[in-house]
């Protein structure tokens, strides 16, 4: 093991974007263009206190009000096929996948923060408070740890943990699961914990997604919620299953994979928002 | 023309010479290239401004001690993602493809394993592995003991192994 990850290592540079000729070029034009430098005041000891007590009062009003209104974050939306980076107050990180909006909220002073999602995302969990993530038809509960939801409907949720451990509740149960497992929901069935590999996980937000093995209905659902349609399959083709690997960032090219490994036909009504999956 | 003591020449001289480190050092703390470039300018442009009030001898940990500071300064909290350029999966000899994929799962683990190691730990290991300073070199860099680089480079592979190990 030590022999491959000195050999990785060996091969690693990091991304420069200036040559050094380039920098000590720029450096000359700073230095003569008269540029200054960032720098970090040192306030004196009176005009500090007074700044203090403003800021006291300035932060008890803010918290007051935050505290009785539990405002939210503006909603915040990543569109098809892309993502969204967005860095919580708490230092928390979330990527938003394809098609999916949250909202967050930070109690500042029980450190709680609650987000209410509808969607794909992956979570990044700063250590503090409590953690909630609320979805139609379910709710995950964590302290700091790293996670993947997607809740883009109460009938269709999974949950992912691919760091310490996740509280779920789904259809009224809480379910506790550890670091590399999954849970999920379908038609009203919870099943799991699966095993999933953190690499699988975060593959998802490149838009590739792997199952050892899913149903057609199940991957035509996701298929549809990824990219705002509604999938209707054919009679005879709930017990199909699809195995392997495949990049969902384009309806058609994904439909099209499809429809070739599993010998299938499909039509898009882009009036309806409408993809249908039928025998050859 | 005759060269003053520490004027420009003497200047390029020690920028050639610490610059990439600089740079590096401030990526491995921030992995945001674009800032780290820029920090490393305003790193050099203090040193410039300071260069009468500083002996020969204590130039690098000065640089390395203004290069943190101006990172702790500007630094925007957030949970690290180095990238680094793998030139081995860049130009992959005639390997299979599922070679490849392992490869590249591997290199996204241990990328990330990095990522998540203590500051002290991530740089020191960085700068020997990747910029091949020496223990002393970056015990002289940072004001500390040889004894306390050692330790530090040997608990980055210490977690890393232990990472890797439970996960193959």
């Amino acid at each position: 093991m030590t022999e491959k990850l000195e050999q990785s290592l060996a091969g690693y540079s990091v991304p420069a974007k200036r040559t050094r000729e380039e920098a000590w070029d720029m450096l000359q034009s700073n230095i003569s263009g008269g540029k200054t430098i960032r720098k970090t005041k040192v306030a004196s000891l009176n005009w500090f206190i007074g700044f203090a007590s403003a800021a006291a009062v300035v932060f008890v009003i803010l918290y007051i009000g935050m505290f009785r209104t539990g405002k939210y974050s503006p909603e915040i939306s990543a569109g098809i096929a892309a993502v969204k980076t967005i860095e919580m107050p708490d230092g928390s990180n979330v990527q938003l996948n394809s098609n999916s909006n949250l909202k967050y909220h930070v109690n500042n002073f029980t450190g709680e923060r609650n987000v209410v999602l509808n969607g794909d995302a992956l979570f990044d969990v700063e250590k503090g408070g409590k953690f909630f993530v609320n979805f139609e038809g379910g709710l995950v509960k964590v302290k700091g740890t790293s996670f993947y939801i997607s809740a883009y409907s109460s009938e269709m949720i999974r949950v992912d943990c691919t760091d310490g451990e996740v509280e779920v509740n789904l259809n009224g149960n809480n379910y506790l699961i550890g670091k590399n497992q999954g849970i999920k929901l379908y038609n009203g069935e919870v099943s799991g914990p699966f095993s999933v590999s953190e690499f699988v996980v975060n593959d998802r937000l490149n838009g590739v997604f792997y199952w050892p093995v899913i149903s057609l209905s199940e991957l035509a659902d996701l298929i549809g919620y990824r990219f705002g349609y509604k999938a209707e399959i054919g009679p005879g083709l709930r017990d199909r299953n699809f195995s392997g690997r495949i990049e969902l960032n384009n309806l058609h090219e994904g439909l099209l994979i499809i429809s070739l490994a599993m010998e299938l036909d499909y039509t898009i009504d882009e009036d309806k928002k409408l993809i249908s999956i039928n025998a050859n | 023309m005759v060269e003053t003591v520490k004027g420009t020449v003497w200047f390029k001289r020690i920028f050639d010479e610490y610059y990439e480190f600089i740079r590096n050092y401030l990526f491995y703390l921030s992995a945001d290239m674009e800032l780290s470039e820029d920090l490393a300018q305003d790193v050099f442009m203090k040193m410039w401004q300071a260069k009468d009030k500083i002996k020969d001898e204590t130039i690098k940990p000065f640089l390395f001690k203004i290069a943190r500071n101006l990172f702790i300064n500007s630094h925007k909290r957030k949970k690290l993602d180095l990238k680094f350029i793998n030139t081995r999966l860049e130009n992959p000899a005639s390997e299979s493809p599922e070679f490849l994929l392992e490869m590249k799962e591997f290199d996204w683990r241990l990328q990330h394993a990095i990522s998540n190691l203590p500051e002290q730990c991530r740089t020191y290991f960085l700068l020997n592995r990747i910029d091949d300073m020496k223990y002393k070199e970056i015990a002289d860099s940072f004001g500390v003991s040889v004894k306390a680089v050692e330790k530090q480079i040997s608990k980055a592979l210490k977690i890393l192994r232990e990472k890797f190990d439970r996960k193959m």
